[in-house]
């Protein structure tokens, strides 16, 4: 009888594996006689092709040219490989910096909120509800749209300091940057030409600000809320014994509270950075030249849109995989601690 | 008194946070006229907001592009939506109907607003997909996404919780790889690479129903993932006592493990659809004109002509109102089926 049973099993799946294995033999080989029809050539061969089209945000990347590894920036002329790799690049600038203002803006609304008796209780929870009903995508829109028509023009920067400003163009701070021969140098915007122009230093465009904006605030909100849950979840006993002991409220929230507050808090919080840098995607929308954009410059361009979509994923499950490795270790870590204690 | 008080500064700390916006939407704007014109004074635009161009676009972010004669169809399609929900909440009626009642909706909807040829109504011609949008569109794909999802996501989190070591390596592999990569990623998958895997000659897969189809992969594996969490919570003794009742490896799935497992994964199912609800916008991305494409759309109309802030927030309202509908009728379903505390 379960011989039989087993037997049925076996013979289920083998129809499975069967039948998907036709599928993707169909696919497979209309995909390639597609191909052949539009005349484009299958593989990752169009990678060293010259691009030939521009991107509004570059970036000095290490390169290998001519055998050599020197800092090379994008330009028109470079291949379609530089591009996505700057498309890249660019997705990672804005995944570090969402990352570390939206980790202080989720702390920063979560201490405040988490007091009834705070006048801001209200307004952060005003903030935390309309952030997290409204798409992101909608509200990345809503940060270009009224960034574009807010922000001075350059002669009315608004400015922090000497060296930051702020307008229409963008946002310019201090940063490095490579002059012609490859070399790099530590530089500060400065306004030229009577102030109708702005020079030097690092710019950011106002698609980077809007995205930066956004990807913050709608990160932020589910980052206050795992941190508002991990400060609860703490046993109140624990601080009623540390002021007990005669701890100050600041030095029990140190000590005490925060280190077991932060192991329960990481690895969800871990998850949001990754759903950031998954959301920094939608950039393609406002059309801030991220991995995503860029790729789909590219599948228009060269027509390989199966290589590009493969290329997307394969960047995008590395940092997945990342991700989980790092949480699976943090919580087989913080078992080990809790078994020792 | 305390928390009187405190809710008080916070209203006037909001109050005085939100005075710029609400000086620009209620007290500078424009609330009535029929063009441009009547928010402009002496050729230029006013302060405040131009809202006659979401009140003159109202059919338009309702109901898309469909043919003006003819826009009482998508109209029906939301009321129908808004009965369908808000019926069963407001009557109190038994907890089947709440689910059976959208669902049974569903394709009523659709035969709305495809129309019929056969039938030679007036102004129940058919009206290509292309046509189709506005807040009636994203409330189709999310029902149609949802209704295309409960079969795969509770096959996914069998077979993911599966004995057999086959039928979990394709699960697995199925949940990472969605889970890993952005929800746009799969929409361009659906956009460039589904019509190359299809033969060259007369096959044609609907760019909408290829967008449902990917929204219904991807939340497949989402409530895959809430199932499974539903069917680990079952004890094991469970399935063990039934089968040792005599209960085939199917009855006591059905019977006995299934309808634990839905009670502990209901509510996070439920919350799981709400948020698909703001991932439609997504398609926007593709081309559709679901409610932000609408929106979007707007301000390239010559009449309204950098009017593009407006619509915008009108969308972000709607997708605020409706998701708190949805929670609302969400989080009393979840009380009402979650076990008896």
């Amino acid at each position: 009888m379960k011989a039989m049973r087993s037997k049925a099993g076996f013979l289920l799946q083998f129809a499975c594996v069967v039948f998907i294995v036709a599928l993707v033999v169909f696919a497979g080989i209309n995909a390639s006689n597609n191909l052949r029809a539009s005349g484009s050539a299958a593989g990752f061969g169009f990678l060293a092709q010259v691009a030939g089209f521009d991107i509004a945000e570059t970036f000095p990347l290490p390169w290998f040219r001519d055998g050599t590894l020197t800092w090379v920036e994008y330009r028109s002329e470079g291949s379609y490989l530089l591009a996505l790799a700057t498309g890249l690049a660019n997705t990672l600038k804005v995944a570090v910096v969402g990352i570390v203002l939206s980790s202080a803006v989720g702390v920063l609304v979560a201490l405040v909120a988490s007091s009834k008796d705070s006048p801001l209780h209200l307004p952060a929870q005003f903030y935390i509800r309309i952030v997290r009903n409204v798409p992101l995508l909608l509200q990345l829109l809503i940060w270009y749209v009224l960034l574009l028509r807010i922000l001075p023009e350059v002669s009315e920067s608004l400015r922090v300091g000497s060296s930051v400003f702020l307008n229409n163009r963008g946002l310019f701070v201090p940063g490095p940057v490579i002059d012609a021969v490859g070399v790099f140098r530590f530089e500060s915007p400065e306004l030229v030409f009577g102030g109708r122009n702005i020079r030097g230093g690092l710019s950011l465009s106002p698609e980077y600000v809007a995205l930066v904006t956004g990807l913050t605030l709608y990160t932020g909100s589910f980052i206050a809320e795992l941190v508002r849950v991990a400060l609860a979840a703490v046993p109140s006993g624990q601080r009623e014994a540390a002021s007990a002991l005669g701890l100050s409220p600041l030095q029990s929230f140190r000590h005490v509270l925060l280190p077991q507050a932060v192991r329960i808090a990481v690895p969800p919080v871990v998850s949001q950075y990754l759903n950031l840098l998954k959301n920094s995607s939608l950039a393609v929308a406002i059309g801030y030249p991220e991995l995503v954009g860029v790729g789909g410059t590219v599948i228009n361009q060269s027509g390989q849109a199966i290589e590009v979509v493969l290329l997307w994923m394969a960047v995008y499950l590395f940092f997945s995989l990342l991700t989980s490795w790092f949480v699976n270790g943090w919580n087989a870590r913080t078992l080990r601690i809790q078994g020792a204690a | 008194m305390k928390k009187r008080l405190a809710w008080i500064l916070g209203v006037l700390v909001m109050c005085v946070a939100l005075w710029p916006l609400l000086r620009w939407a209620v007290v500078d704007a424009t609330l009535f006229g029929s063009d441009l014109a009547s928010c402009q004074k002496e050729g230029l635009r006013n302060a405040g907001a131009c809202w006659p161009a979401v009140t003159d676009n109202f059919a338009l972010l309702m109901g898309g592009r469909f043919p003006q004669d003819r826009i009482w169809r998508p109209l029906l399609v939301l009321l129908l939506g808004v009965a369908s929900l808000g019926v069963p909440a407001a009557l109190r009626l038994r907890t089947w109907l709440w689910l059976a009642l959208p669902v049974a909706a569903f394709p009523i909807q659709v035969f709305l607003l495809s129309g019929s040829a056969r039938m030679g109504l007036k102004g129940f011609e058919p009206v290509p997909t292309e046509l189709w949008g506005g807040l009636a569109l994203t409330w189709l794909l999310s029902v149609g996404a949802i209704l295309g999802s409960l079969v795969p996501g509770l096959f996914l989190a069998l077979a993911r919780t599966s004995s057999s070591r086959m039928w979990r390596i394709f699960a697995t592999g199925v949940v990472e790889v969605v889970r890993g990569v952005p929800l746009i990623t799969l929409l361009f998958v659906g956009h460039f690479l589904f019509p190359l895997f299809l033969p060259r000659e007369g096959a044609r897969v609907d760019e909408l129903l290829r967008a449902g189809l990917v929204l219904s992969l991807f939340l497949s594996v989402y409530s895959a993932e809430v199932w499974r969490g539903g069917l680990l919570a079952v004890p094991a003794g469970q399935r063990e006592a039934a089968r040792a009742l005599s209960l085939s490896e199917a009855a006591a799935l059905r019977f006995v493990v299934l309808p634990q497992a839905a009670r502990t994964a209901l509510p996070g199912l439920v919350f799981t659809f709400i948020g698909l609800f703001k991932d439609t916008s997504l398609v926007t991305i593709i081309g559709l004109y679901d409610l932000l494409g609408i929106a979007r759309s707007i301000p390239r109309n010559p009449q309204w002509l950098g009017v593009e802030l407006e619509p915008l927030l009108f969308a972000a309202a709607l997708y605020v109102l409706v998701g708190m509908g949805l929670t609302y009728v969400g989080r009393t379903l979840a009380t009402r089926w979650s076990y008896p505390t």
